[in-house]
C-alpha cells in the first residue's frame, strides 16, 4: 500500500516533467537587447509586447527577403528596401510593383524605426507591426492577400521550424509574421557612423587638405567645418 | 448565450438574396460587424462587466452569431455592448483572433478597424456594377464610429436573441440614399452619419425557451 503511493507520486512527477519539457515552458529563444545609442531618447516601440530574440530577428530577416510574400513570387520587402541604400531605392522616383505596375511613391529608407511613431510618407500607419500589411496587400506593390501569405509559409517545413524557434509553435499567424518582420527592421539603427562619432567629439574629420594633390591644385580649395553649437555639418566648395 | 440574428427589415438576411426598399431592389453580399465589451445590469441595478472579448459577426456564417458569455446566475434587465472596436485596439499593432487583420475588417494603409461593413448591389446605384459599399470606420474623436448599445431584456432569461437589421443603415437620423452616396470607405462625416443610423439596428426578439 505504501509502495503503491510512492510509485504513484513518482509517476505524477514524471508526467509533470514530460509535460514541462514538451510544453511551451521549454521554449527559450535567445533574448537580444536593442542598444540605445548614447544621447538618444527612449524608443517609442513597445518591446514588452514583442521582445527581440535572435530567432525572431532571423525569421524576420528571412521574411523580409522572401519574394513569396508577393502574389507572383517576384517581390520581397527587400526588393524596394535595398540595404545598400539605407533600405530605400535611390535610383527610382517611384517604386516598382506587381505586374509591371508603378506605385505612387518611392519606398522610404528604413532605419531607427524604434523611435518612429507613424509610418509611410503620409503617416497613415500608427504601429510598426501593422506596416508590412500595407505593401503586402496593395495591388500595385506585392498584391497578395494576408491569408495566402500565411498559407504559403505554413506549407514550408523550413518556415514551420523558424516560427517554432521564434515563437514556440509552428502555426503561422498574422501577428507572428508581422512581429518577426518588426524585430528584424528594428535592428536597423544608424548610430556610430563617423558623422555621429564626430558629433560626440570622439572622432575628427581629417581631410586630405595638406596632401600634395590639393596643394598643387590651387584653383580648388575645400573648406570643411563642424559647428559644435548647432550640430550643423557644412561642406562647402569654393573656387578661387 | 446570445444569438445575433441578421435581418433586412422583417426578412431574414441571406447573402446574395434580394430585398425591396423604397422601390429599389437591393442584394446584400456582405454584412459584417464587430461586437465586444459585454455588460449586464441586473434587477437591482448592479452592472456586471465581462472580460473584453471581440466577436466578428458575419451574415455569411450563421455560427458567428452565437456568443456564449459566462455570466453569474441572476436576473438581468439590460444588456450593453459595443458595436465596433475601441480606440485602444486601433492603435495597438497587430491583433489576433476576431481582430486579426486578415478578416478584411482592417484598413492597412490608414490604420484602423472597419467597425461594420455592408456591401451589395442596388438598382438605384449609379456606379460600376450597380454596387454599394459601406465600410464604416474611424476611431479618433468626433470621427469615432463605434457605438455603445443598450437593450432591455424584457423577460429575464439566460438566452437572448438580438436582431441586427441592416435596413436601419438607410433609415434614422441620416437618410442614406444609395443613388447619391453608394460608397463610404474612410472615416469622416458620412461614416459618422451612417454610424448614427446603425446604432439603432439592434433590438431584442421576444425570448423563447
Amino acid at each position: 500500500m505504501k509502495y503503491r503511493k510512492t510509485i504513484g507520486v513518482i509517476v505524477v512527477i514524471c508526467l509533470i516533467c514530460i509535460s514541462w519539457v514538451t510544453g511551451s515552458q521549454y521554449f527559450k529563444p535567445t533574448p537580444v537587447k536593442l542598444m540605445v545609442p548614447k544621447g538618444w531618447p527612449k524608443p517609442v516601440y513597445d518591446f514588452k509586447s514583442n521582445p527581440l530574440t535572435k530567432e525572431g530577428i532571423e525569421l524576420g530577416r528571412q521574411l523580409f527577403y522572401d519574394t513569396r510574400l508577393s502574389k507572383d513570387g517576384t517581390i520581397s520587402c527587400g526588393t524596394c528596401h535595398q540595404q545598400f541604400g539605407a533600405f530605400n531605392t535611390y535610383d527610382h522616383s517611384l517604386s516598382h510593383g506587381y505586374n509591371n505596375s508603378l506605385t505612387t511613391r518611392n519606398a522610404p529608407g528604413l532605419f531607427n524605426l524604434a523611435w518612429q511613431k507613424e509610418f509611410m510618407w503620409d503617416g497613415g500607419i500608427n504601429h510598426l507591426d501593422l506596416q508590412p500589411l500595407a505593401p503586402i496587400t496593395a495591388e500595385n506593390e506585392m498584391a497578395e492577400s494576408i491569408q495566402n501569405v500565411l498559407s504559403k509559409l505554413q506549407a514550408e517545413k523550413e518556415y514551420r521550424r523558424l516560427f517554432k524557434a521564434a515563437f514556440g509553435d509552428e502555426k503561422v499567424t498574422t501577428e507572428k509574421l508581422t512581429k518577426a518582420i518588426s524585430q528584424f527592421v528594428l535592428t536597423f539603427v544608424s548610430s556610430n557612423s563617423k558623422y555621429d562619432r564626430v558629433k560626440l567629439g570622439v572622432d575628427t574629420f581629417i581631410l586630405p587638405v595638406d596632401s600634395s594633390f590639393y596643394r598643387n591644385n590651387s584653383s580648388l580649395n575645400f573648406s570643411f567645418g563642424v559647428d559644435q553649437s548647432s550640430v550643423f555639418l557644412g561642406l562647402s566648395f569654393k573656387s578661387f | 448565450m446570445i444569438h445575433f440574428h441578421n435581418r433586412f427589415g422583417e426578412a431574414l438576411l441571406v447573402p446574395e438574396q434580394s430585398y425591396m426598399m423604397h422601390g429599389d431592389t437591393i442584394t446584400i453580399n456582405r454584412f459584417k460587424y464587430y461586437v465586444s465589451h459585454f455588460e449586464l445590469t441586473n434587477e437591482q441595478g448592479k452592472k456586471i462587466t465581462l472580460p473584453v472579448q471581440y466577436y466578428l459577426i458575419d451574415a455569411a456564417d450563421s455560427v458567428s452569431g452565437n456568443i456564449t458569455l459566462n455570466i453569474p446566475i441572476g436576473k438581468y434587465r439590460w444588456i450593453h455592448f459595443l458595436l465596433g472596436v475601441d480606440s485602444l485596439r486601433n492603435v495597438s499593432g497587430v491583433q489576433s483572433g476576431a481582430l486579426d487583420p486578415l478578416h478584411g475588417m482592417f484598413w492597412t494603409w490608414n490604420s484602423g478597424y472597419i467597425m461594420a461593413k455592408l456591401e451589395g448591389t442596388a438598382t438605384s446605384s449609379q456606379i460600376a456594377g450597380k454596387q454599394f459599399t459601406y465600410h464604416i470606420g474611424g476611431f479618433r474623436g468626433n470621427n469615432n464610429t463605434a457605438r455603445s448599445i443598450t437593450l432591455p431584456l424584457s423577460v429575464p432569461d439566460n438566452k437572448a436573441l438580438i436582431i441586427a437589421d441592416a435596413k436601419k443603415w438607410f433609415e434614422g437620423s441620416y437618410p442614406l440614399m444609395i443613388s447619391k452616396e453608394p460608397v463610404c470607405h474612410s472615416p469622416g462625416t458620412l461614416a459618422v452619419s451612417i454610424a448614427n443610423n446603425y446604432a439603432n439596428m439592434f433590438s431584442i426578439l421576444s425570448q423563447q425557451k
